[in-house]
């Protein structure tokens, strides 16, 4: 079921998953998961809690192992992924100490300049909270360097795991407008969501995941077709969905 | 009562005349307390850091071997220390038996656990909270340790302070390591058995009394710096 209903072919693949077995504490999370994420688009994950968004994730950071197969950079590259993917977590983790420590916590010595860096403070809109304590702000200002601490290490794929959650609508509308720019300048975003519309107005692919299978992947052109009409539209407006 | 009371007064009048008898054994008390709660923290911290953060085979039984040594009875440790350190003992050609270093090393010895087993807790918490955003970050396992050491550092504080708190009030393995000599290795705790002995009780008590104070202004420095930690984060939204 995995495999036939990944309707992306390997053409433009940056990340590839091939039979993943994946088990904690003897429980099945994946059993035989294939996939592939193309490089140029968001890849947003949907799915009702519990069928393995954030195992998906955690396996793509290098957090979990799988058990069987294997996650890989790219079809025809024997890399695996784990260097230069970055994760930003639901609720952002901040060190006790000021917002700037905090970003550059992460930084190797000159691996990315100080002007740049600035842009990316002005972008998340945090330029006047740099000389505060990290732990004194709010969450939305929290995710926001939290964000520009991922960036600042330059990764090559970054994970979001619901990184707009219980945010405020001016804190979700920064986040989505960096989102839209990293993705642009060319850096691999999957990032898992429970908003419909977010989705939407973010994905470049789609991913639905139920029990630890793949349900549907689609591009986002096609959303309004299948998935549109189906297990989205049931998802969003609160339905259990049963096997069709 | 009048035990008690004369006690304080003559307590008071060794601390303002500044006795050498006196001055000299609260250094020493301090001095071999202290180096020994600096050695113990060293080691106590680094395994505690390492065991929170590193996958360790037997880590569990190491851990619960930890937790077992918390109630080491110092008179024991003494006692296998001075066999060691002994004529006949392995450890002989360190020339420590009856010196402030092998009372160091019994202090160590003893304090060492209590503060492995309780930073471990800390440390184990802060590495649920922090392991897997600092690792996605780029920070390697080395890192991370010292990160979470250093998150933690007013907490570890208080648990170096309650191991230095058992040094300086420990007397059994010092006594039998030390010998509880004039002038080379008498310290408060082994002065206090030994006037006590003498039969010199009211002395024994102002000996007593003085200790109860050098341990009161440490947990007052503690408090200090917990009020310190609680603004901090007393701040956080």
């Amino acid at each position: 079921m995995n495999k036939n209903n990944t309707d992306l072919g390997t053409d433009g693949v940056d990340i590839l998953f091939q039979d993943v077995v994946l088990k904690v504490n003897n429980c099945g999370i994946f059993d035989g998961l294939s996939c592939s994420l193309d490089k140029n688009l968001i890849t947003v994950l949907l799915g009702y809690n519990g069928s393995g968004k954030t195992a998906f994730l955690r396996l793509l950071s290098g957090l979990s192992r799988p058990d069987k197969g294997i996650v890989r950079l790219s079809a025809g590259s024997k890399k695996l992924l784990f260097e230069n993917v970055t994760m930003l977590f639901h609720k952002p983790v901040m060190l006790k100490r000021s917002v700037w420590s905090n970003i550059v916590y992460g930084l190797k010595q000159g691996a990315m300049d100080k002007s740049e860096l600035f842009r990316f403070i002005e972008d998340a809109k945090i330029q006047h909270l740099v000389d505060r304590s990290a732990r004194e702000i709010s969450a939305g200002e929290q995710q926001r360097v939290a964000f520009v601490r991922a960036l600042a290490t330059q990764p090559r794929v970054l994970l979001l795991d619901e990184p707009t959650s219980n945010l405020d609508p001016f804190s979700i509308y920064v986040i989505e407008e960096l989102i839209k720019k990293i993705s642009a300048s060319g850096v691999k975003i999957v990032m898992v969501t429970h908003n419909v519309e977010q989705a939407k107005r973010l994905a470049g692919e789609m991913i639905f995941m139920q029990d630890g299978k793949i349900l549907e992947q689609k591009k986002s052109e096609q959303l309004s077709q299948k998935i549109g009409q189906s297990i989205l539209q049931r998802f969003a407006s609160g339905q259990e969905l049963k096997d069709d | 009562m009048n035990e008690t009371i004369d006690s304080i007064l003559i307590a008071f009048s060794l601390i303002a005349n500044q006795e050498d008898y006196l001055v000299e054994i609260v250094i020493l008390s301090l001095r071999v307390s202290l180096l020994a709660t600096f050695y113990a923290s060293i080691l106590g911290l680094s395994l505690a850091a390492l065991l929170a953060v590193f996958k360790i085979p037997g880590k569990f039984l190491m851990v619960a071997v930890i937790n077992g040594f918390l109630g080491l009875p110092p008179v024991v440790v003494g006692l296998f220390l001075y066999l060691m350190l002994s004529k006949n003992g392995p450890l002989n050609f360190l020339e420590l038996l009856y010196t402030p270093g092998a009372m160091i090393l019994a202090q160590t010895i003893l304090i060492t656990p209590v503060i492995t087993a309780l930073s471990y807790e800390i440390l184990k918490s802060a590495n649920e909270e922090y392991f897997d955003q600092l690792s996605t970050l780029g920070a390697s396992k080395i890192i991370i340790s010292g990160t979470i050491l250093w998150e933690s550092r007013y907490s570890l504080l208080t648990v170096v302070v309650a191991g230095f708190g058992r040094a300086v009030g420990e007397v059994g393995a010092v006594m039998i390591v030390g010998g509880n000599i004039n002038h080379l290795t008498r310290v408060m705790t082994t002065a206090i058995a030994l006037e006590t002995s003498k039969g010199n009780l009211t002395f024994a008590l102002a000996l007593g009394m003085i200790l109860i104070f050098i341990s009161l202004c440490v947990n007052f420095l503690l408090v200090g710096l917990r009020l310190k930690t609680g603004l901090v984060e007393g701040k956080k939204l």
